[in-house]
């Protein structure tokens, strides 16, 4: 292992010294500097950090990407290229120990530039905290009375100087209403007839498929009805149906009404001053011409009635998120909250409104700037650390330029894997069948992820802009391998194994690294000529 | 080697019909371009116009139709997680990609100010996404697309519906915001009954020269250049127009600009001199120097308003001339100005040919506006510049443009003026309502003649159907306030009341004329009211002075009472008006003990001297303090 040690060493040390580093550090040092004292954002404090952060982690992780794949195919590369790996092989050196020493000094190498990336960025944030806000000016200026309420301000440090942890509202409750609705079928006898529709429906689409031109077969549809499996099958089906039915209906506010929702498991830290955060999403059913809804907000202890707030009555945007901060006071002690919206009708503004459980969401304190940041830069390594996997392989059976090149795709594409998979999705935008292309985009899509990260999801770059937490749950995940429940967002065939694996770029560095020393192993540096 | 240079001639073939084929293609797709008309202009003249933007078109090299739709999905996708922190930046960035895509600056002003800005909450926020969308279609699009009325018509929607409206929960935010600008830029119109004296007073902005050479020409205007250049102004520098204007509104005596006599910071020593020579100029008995000074004035105002602004002053008064003594202060003027100004640049229009149908509902809706709110008045807030106090009342001198305009706009569409009541007519309705609001409108401001006018005019043009309209124009409006819901025994209460209130906010707002008018008015009513109840002694009012007096005590300690804001400043005013008129001196004497405490303690708060602001009315003598009684025995 000291062998090993000595790779990765003097891999460190040669890296360390190539102008590249030096380079792209001063380039990195330049942008993020000039970013601090340049970037305006939408002209208040919070936005100029936000941008600031945004805008720095993804330059960092950009140049430090690049940074990486020329060093690590240049590296493996050029030792092949010039022979001198013949030196090296020679040795009593095995050949995976020479392949993963070299990724290992990258990788040491990337540590210590995540490091002083992310060491810079959270310096120069801290620094602009220090700015004022046009209020603060204005106090100084004697424009406004020292108590004026600070916005500004407070968002700055209850939205970004924060890690915070989302929590959606409860889902309605509809169990009830669902077996009334289910209850009313059987009384008026109406069951049969919904379940033998439904099997019409079944034959029909069948037939469609198979392509048949003979109608559906009565025979058949009373076999189906009288069997109890299908039966049960179908009663399921028509249960979720009047399920969302019913949610559907709990959702839509029509004006003058009202929508309770409740929120448990909430933990703001206690004796805590800060506020917490509200954020939702309102679809009206016609959106008005200024595109602007009157809605009126009430948060509220369940439990003590405190933090009830005098209506509050704000105009809103439609479509888009929306939010506003209220007392931590409303959160019971045992982590519940009771929110209240009304669609009050105003001339103009009379519209039925949505509104989805799972888009209003409570956002609370759970831990502090600093350890997100760490996390960040953690999440930033684990990228970097599957490039130089990805151009450690590369570069053990291809030139320099070529490797290059090809790492410089991998990269590409892991970064725009959010675009790619919206792109490549079946049924999503027109309401044809999909065609043969989309079939093979779709399935490339999927192969080409289960090799490469998303890049772009993994990105702590959003997550502190937000003052979102990257929990270290997060970063384990991106070091290996996570097995969790499937999402909305998985295949039909992990929502029927009922279990879903998520490999990280950890894992995949593994895979690659695992790869290139197989290559390396058996491939030909020198041929014996007699 | 053979197979070598096979591949060699393979490769160079197909590099040779790809070659051929881009030529090929390359001729269709020009004129394709041409067709669509997306080629509007050379590359050379791109670079002339706007270096940094054709640089910034050219940089992204073939990659520029990636990057923009790059920059497009995460401008829409940040806007709808509610992250506005660059948004601002990437819009900028897509309109200096597309600048002749008048769509493009079209969309993202639009959702600037309407979509972005209500997810914001703070006033400044707020005002400044507008903004954001006001100077990207003026600054920019109008800059690169001069012709297209699209962005006209944008440009005039954000000021009608925007901020002219008023359902936006900020929209006073707006319009005080904006109101602050022209205020600095071109001060107060003249408070007249005339139109012809507000349009008289703009126009020397509009005639006055376009460069500093034809300025100079003028003798008036050389001696007083002269004066400035001595003093270290030059007229040749950039920052000459905003300096003078400064100095101008904090200087002179004019009171359509100044900041309140009593509460003027004096000017520092290196200022003395220019304050002095505006001053000198401003009472010049002799009207030399006092006319270099106001030629001077326009042309700086004028040169703002073309360079900043980008409006043409020509226009302006082409459209005051013909629409009315258009208060710029007002957003709708504004909507009125980027609503026509359009239809000349686009299609060579003079203002003679707008009709309503061009530019229909901005021009009849801002004219209507200004018909209810054209009278602004206008208290500036020390503490915040930006945030003035506006306030308003109904602007009479509108209703026969108005009126005109849809007359106009009626008889396009109909032909015939008789025709114009029916069904053809689909402005008939607007124009029906409009008129029947601005016969209540000059009824219950006093002017009863104007009102019968309106009114036979209803009667003649559409020929209403009901028998409210055979009756006399006083029942008609008497019926009108009762459809309302308001009971007949305090109509007179309703009318008397409302016209103190108009009154005293008129003269709050320094507008005199207004004041007498409502006045006069108010005491007949109150006179009707007095008559009708007079044998019920229950129902009986006090005596209008006294009544006077109340509503004067309320309205300076609690103003909300009579459903006003009146900000301190307006109260200056208003006690200043007071004590020159001799007929309130007994009044202000009786009323003087019981606001002093109250209003001393608010000029405390804000450090207003009160001494200066309300000094004790004419003949006031204060009641000696009383000494404690001696001790008997």
């Amino acid at each position: 292992m000291r062998r090993f040690w000595a790779v990765a060493r003097v891999t460190f040390l040669e890296c360390l010294r190539t102008r590249v580093v030096i380079v792209f550090l001063v380039l990195l040092a330049v942008c993020v500097l000039a970013m601090a004292l340049t970037m305006e954002g939408d002209g208040t404090l919070k936005g100029r950090i936000q941008t600031f952060l945004a805008y720095s982690t993804l330059l960092t992780q950009l140049l430090l990407s690049v940074v990486t794949i020329l060093l690590a195919t240049g590296v493996v590369a050029g030792d092949i290229r010039h022979k001198y790996v013949l030196t090296v092989v020679s040795k009593p050196l095995p050949r995976w120990q020479y392949v993963l020493g070299r990724w290992v000094g990258i990788a040491l190498l990337d540590a210590v530039l995540v490091g002083l990336a992310m060491g810079s960025i959270y310096g120069l944030s801290q620094y602009l905290r220090t700015r004022q806000t046009s209020v603060e000016r204005k106090k100084l200026l004697g424009q406004l009375p020292p108590r004026a309420g600070d916005l500004d301000r407070l968002a700055v440090n209850s939205e970004i100087f924060t890690a915070r942890a989302k929590k959606q509202a409860e889902p309605f409750d509809v169990g009830q209403q669902v077996e009334a609705k289910f209850q009313r079928l059987v009384e008026e006898s109406r069951l049969d007839a919904v379940i033998g529709s439904r099997i019409k429906r079944e034959l029909q689409s069948e037939r469609i498929k198979s392509r048949s031109q003979a109608p559906v077969d009565v025979k058949e549809v009373e076999r189906r009805l009288r069997d109890a499996r299908t039966r049960e099958r179908i009663v399921a089906a028509i249960k979720a149906d009047l399920k969302k039915e019913a949610i559907e209906e709990r959702q839509l506010v029509v004006p003058g009404e009202g929508l309770t929702l409740t929120f448990k498991g909430l933990q703001p830290p206690r004796g805590r001053k800060e506020p917490l955060q509200l954020r939702y999403r309102l679809h009206p059913m016609h959106t008005p011409e200024s595109r602007t809804l009157k809605s009126f907000w009430n948060v509220f202890n369940p439990k003590t009635g405190r933090g009830r707030l005098p209506w509050n009555f704000k105009d809103d945007s439609a479509e888009a998120v929306s939010s506003f901060l209220f007392s931590p006071k409303a959160v019971s002690d045992d982590g519940e909250l009771t929110v209240e919206y009304w669609n009050f009708p105003r001339p103009g503004f009379i519209t039925p409104v949505k509104v989805k459980a799972d888009e209003v969401n409570v956002l609370y304190r759970v831990g502090s700037f600093e350890g997100n940041v760490v996390r960040a830069g953690m999440l930033i390594l684990l990228a970097l650390m599957f490039l130089a996997a990805v151009a450690v392989l590369f570069a053990v059976f291809l030139s320099f330029p070529i490797a290059c090149l090809g790492c410089m795709i991998v990269f590409a594409i892991a970064m725009m894997s959010g675009f790619i998979h919206d792109a490549t999705k079946l049924n999503v935008y027109t309401q044809k069948e999909p065609t043969a292309m989309d079939y093979f985009s779709h399935g490339v899509t999927q192969v080409a992820f289960f090799f490469l990260p998303s890049l772009s999801e993994s990105s702590p770059g959003t997550a502190l802009v937000d003052g979102m937490n990257i929990p270290f749950r997060r970063v384990l995940r991106e070091s290996l391998v996570m097995i969790q429940r499937p999402g909305d967002d998985s295949t039909g065939l992990w929502r029927k194994l009922g279990f879903q694996v998520r490999a990280g770029a950890g894992l995949r560095a593994w895979l690659c690294l695992g790869l290139g020393c197989l290559i390396f192993w058996r491939r030909e540096l020198a041929r014996v000529q007699v | 080697m053979w197979r070598d240079r096979l591949i060699q001639l393979a490769l160079w073939g197909v590099v040779a019909a790809g070659l051929t084929a881009a030529s090929l293609v390359g001729g269709r797709m020009r004129s394709r371009q041409k067709e669509l008309g997306l080629l509007t202009r050379a590359a050379d003249e791109s670079i002339v116009k706007d270096p940094r933007i054709a640089l910034l078109q050219i940089a992204p090299g073939g990659l520029r139709a990636p990057f923009l739709t790059y920059l497009w999905i995460r401008s829409q996708r940040m806007k709808d997680e509610g992250k506005l922190f660059d948004a601002k930046q990437l819009r900028d960035l897509i309109c200096d990609q597309m600048p002749l895509y008048a769509s493009v600056l079209g969309y993202h002003a639009w959702d600037m100010a309407w979509n972005i800005s209500v997810q914001t909450h703070t006033p400044e926020e707020r005002w400044m996404w507008v903004h954001n969308g006001i100077t990207l279609l003026r600054d920019k699009g109008l800059f690169h697309n001069p012709k297209d009325i699209m962005l006209y018509r944008e440009l005039a929607w954000i000021f009608f519906s925007k901020m002219g409206q008023y359902t936006d929960e900020m929209h006073m935010v707006y319009k005080s915001r904006w109101a602050a600008k022209m205020q600095r830029l071109l001060g107060a119109p003249p408070f007249t009954a005339e139109t012809k004296q507000a349009i008289e007073a703009f126009r020397p902005i509009a005639e006055a020269p376009d460069d500093a050479d034809a300025l100079k020409a003028d003798t008036d205007a050389a001696e007083f250049l002269q004066g400035l250049r001595q003093h270290g102004m030059k007229p040749e520098e950039a920052s000459f127009l905003d300096k003078f204007l400064q100095y101008y509104n904090r200087f002179s005596p004019d009171t359509g600009v100044a900041e309140f006599q009593w509460d003027r910071k004096e000017p520092a020593p290196a200022e003395r001199p220019i304050a002095e020579l505006i001053r000198s100029s401003w009472n010049d008995a002799e009207q030399a120097n006092k006319a270099g000074l106001a030629k001077v004035l326009a042309f700086v105002r004028r040169k703002i308003l073309k360079q900043r602004y980008k409006m043409e002053p020509e226009w302006m008064l082409a459209l005051m001339q013909k629409y009315g003594p258009l208060d710029w202060r007002q957003v709708n003027a504004h909507a009125i100005f980027w609503a026509t100004i359009g239809l000349k640049r686009a299609q060579g229009l003079d203002v003679k040919d707008i009709q309503p149908i061009n530019t229909g509902r901005i021009l009849l809706g801002g004219l209507k506006s200004l018909t209810r709110t054209g009278y602004m008045y206008y208290t500036p807030n020390p503490r915040d510049p930006e945030s003035p106090h506006i306030d308003w009342q109904p602007d009479w001198r509108f209703i026969e443009p108005t009126h005109q305009a849809y007359l106009a706009a009626g008889l396009l569409l109909v032909g015939d003026r008789q025709k114009l009541h029916a069904d053809e007519n689909p402005l008939a309705g607007g124009h029906i309502t409009y008129l029947a609001d601005a016969i209540m409108q000059l009824y219950l401001g006093g002017r009863e003649a104007d009102a019968d006018h309106y009114y036979q005019e209803l009667k003649d043009l559409f020929k209403p159907y009901g028998k409210i309209y055979e009756r006399p124009v006083r029942e008609f409006v008497i019926a009108q306030l009762r459809e309302m819901g308001t009971p007949p025994a305090d109509l007179a209460r309703a009318f008397w009341q409302a016209s103190l209130r108009n009154a005293y906010r008129a003269l709050a707002g320094g507008n005199h004329a207004g004041y007498l008018s409502y006045h006069k008015f108010a005491r007949q009513w109150y006179e009707v009211f007095s008559n009708d109840t007079g044998n019920q002694r229950r129902l009986r009012a006090p005596p209008f002075r006294d009544q006077e007096r109340e509503f004067l005590g309320d309205l300076m300690l609690r103003p909300s009472k009579a459903r006003l804001y009146v900000p301190l400043l307006a109260k200056v005013r208003l006690w200043g008006s007071l004590c020159q008129m001799k007929e309130k001196s007994s009044i202000l004497r009786q009323l003087y003990p019981a606001i002093e405490g109250r209003l001393r303690h608010e000029c405390e708060r804000q450090k207003v001297d009160f001494e200066k602001a309300f000094p004790p009315p004419p003949g006031y003598v204060p009641k000696p303090a009383q000494q404690p009684q001696a001790a008997r025995g």
